[in-house]
């Protein structure tokens, strides 16, 4: 069970790392309030659609400024992100848009329909965001994920040393009239947990690492093409999730020693 | 203290019982003392509650009612590291004892000084003393398992005096050996109790415990009558 939840939970970090990175460069190209994503449509290309777009725009009612920016690669995964229609587009153009007043997506929106542009527009001061709202999502997802693979490390080697100090009662008591501190008998038992859970969470996580970069390297089309391009730092986030789950483990079996030695004479 | 104060008793029972003893009789209203220095031998039947008796001494079970004394503090009113101070001036000898089996006589006589972090140089000399007082000093580096069950006794005897121990409980030494063996088991408990130690011994043997010559704690329907000592006749 550590073994597993190490796999998952070193995957879980590297991937959070990766996309936490992923999220700051994003978040460099949504700057503006209101961003607008363009692509070709029929015979028009995303060139000449953002150059149409950017010209209605600078007409629209309250806008003030109007950027087209360097295009730049995982444009159309950001699209797609922002809720963009699957169009197969190889190509997708971004415009940044400030407005003043409220409702600026909205506006934007308007003054863009009916000229025949395939467009998406994300208004970043919208709570319903589409791109605001996925990252929530993804976000809160893996830190769910995270805790219950934190608390079943935490449960997982709990039990294991409740389990062993039960199929040991006999140990135990013949210890504990030696006149071993409680201390001392339950680190015996949190010494051999950490150890088991350490080689389980190396094991684990390694396996991780492996999955996710072999995902990186051949997962293309899958909906965190986002965060795919990994560099050798994000998988050394495995360390973090090692250190986390050791961490975890220790607590788990002291708080599990704890219990059974007090129910103990 | 004043010249004609008496030392407070090593154990004291006042009111004890113990109701949760599965198919057993319940043990109660258990009143007795014994003092330091002195040698009892507890005696009842098979299922009495003899060893019951010694595990509330050894602290390794609690009453349902009553108080237990142990040199002078109320047991139930310790805190955990109280506990553990006092266990330590407590060696206890129960039947079918837990061995190390992975580890050496010697390795398992030091057991009870290592757990509570005397120095090798302070207890080695002493374990050695004690495995030949024993006769186990040409089998040190043994397993238990290769030991007769006899050997394997004398083994927890020398375990639970390594600590020099004010108190010590021996659970029916005389069981399951032939009578030379118990008879030799008991002599190194009353050499142990010449040195000053505090034996509370069981048996089911109530002649032998009769002719000892020591007080006899007797355990029948769960109550205790106290047999005051008679002069010893013959070997016990």
């Amino acid at each position: 069970m550590l073994g597993l939840a190490s796999v998952a939970g070193a995957a879980l970090l590297v991937l959070a790392w990766a996309g936490i990175r992923a999220g700051e460069a994003l978040a460099a190209r949504l700057a503006d309030p209101v961003t607008v994503a363009v692509w070709g449509a029929g015979l028009e290309s995303a060139d000449a659609a953002a150059a149409r777009a950017e010209e209605i725009l600078r007409q629209a009612p309250g806008v003030t400024a109007v950027r087209v920016l360097e295009p730049a690669a995982g444009d159309v995964d950001l699209a797609e992100l922002m809720g963009a229609p699957a169009t197969g587009a190889e190509e997708v153009r971004l415009l940044g848009v400030a407005a003043s007043g409220a409702a600026a997506g909205e506006r934007a929106g308007a003054s863009l329909a009916g000229h025949g542009l395939a467009v998406r527009i994300d208004d970043h001061a919208w709570p319903g965001s589409p791109s605001l709202r996925r990252a929530a999502i993804v976000g809160g997802a893996a830190a769910a994920a995270l805790i219950v693979l934190a608390v079943a490390v935490a449960a997982a080697s709990g039990l294991a040393v409740r389990r062993d100090m039960k199929a040991h009662r006999e140990l135990v008591e013949l210890i504990r009239l030696c006149g071993a501190t409680d201390r001392f008998i339950g680190g015996l038992f949190r010494r051999r947990a950490i150890g088991l859970a350490f080689w389980a969470c190396i094991a684990g996580a390694a396996a991780g690492v492996v999955a996710v970069a072999a995902w990186a390297r051949f997962g293309q089309g899958s909906p965190l093409d986002l965060v795919r391009p990994l560099t050798p730092l994000d998988l050394a986030f495995a360390i973090a999730w090692l250190l986390l789950a050791l961490a975890l483990a220790a607590a788990g079996s002291a708080a599990a020693c704890r219990a059974v030695l007090k129910t103990a004479p | 203290m004043p010249l004609d104060a008496q030392p407070a008793p090593c154990v004291r029972f006042d009111g004890v019982a113990v109701e949760d003893r599965g198919d057993a009789a319940p043990l109660r209203n258990l009143s007795f003392s014994i003092s330091p220095g002195s040698f009892h031998i507890v005696t009842g039947a098979a299922g009495s509650g003899k060893t019951t008796l010694l595990r509330l001494m050894s602290l390794s079970r609690t009453p349902s009612r009553g108080i237990v004394q142990l040199f002078g503090r109320d047991v139930s009113a310790l805190t955990l590291s109280e506990r553990t101070l006092l266990r330590r001036r407590v060696g206890a000898v129960f039947r079918l004892p837990p061995l190390i089996e992975h580890l050496s006589l010697r390795d398992n006589v030091a057991l009870a000084p290592r757990v509570v972090g005397r120095p090798r140089s302070d207890y080695e000399p002493q374990v050695e003393a004690l495995l030949a007082w024993l006769g186990l000093a040409a089998r040190a580096e043994a397993r238990p398992d290769e030991l007769s069950d006899n050997e394997r006794r004398r083994l927890v005897i020398a375990r639970a005096v390594a600590n020099r121990p004010d108190l010590l409980l021996v659970d029916e030494p005389d069981a399951d050996v032939d009578a030379p063996a118990a008879l030799r088991l008991l002599r190194w408990l009353s050499e142990l109790h010449a040195a000053g130690t505090t034996v509370v011994m069981t048996s089911r043997d109530a002649a032998m415990a009769a002719r000892s010559g020591y007080p006899v704690i007797d355990l029948r329907d769960g109550r205790a009558t106290v047999l005051e000592a008679a002069a010893p006749t013959g070997a016990a």
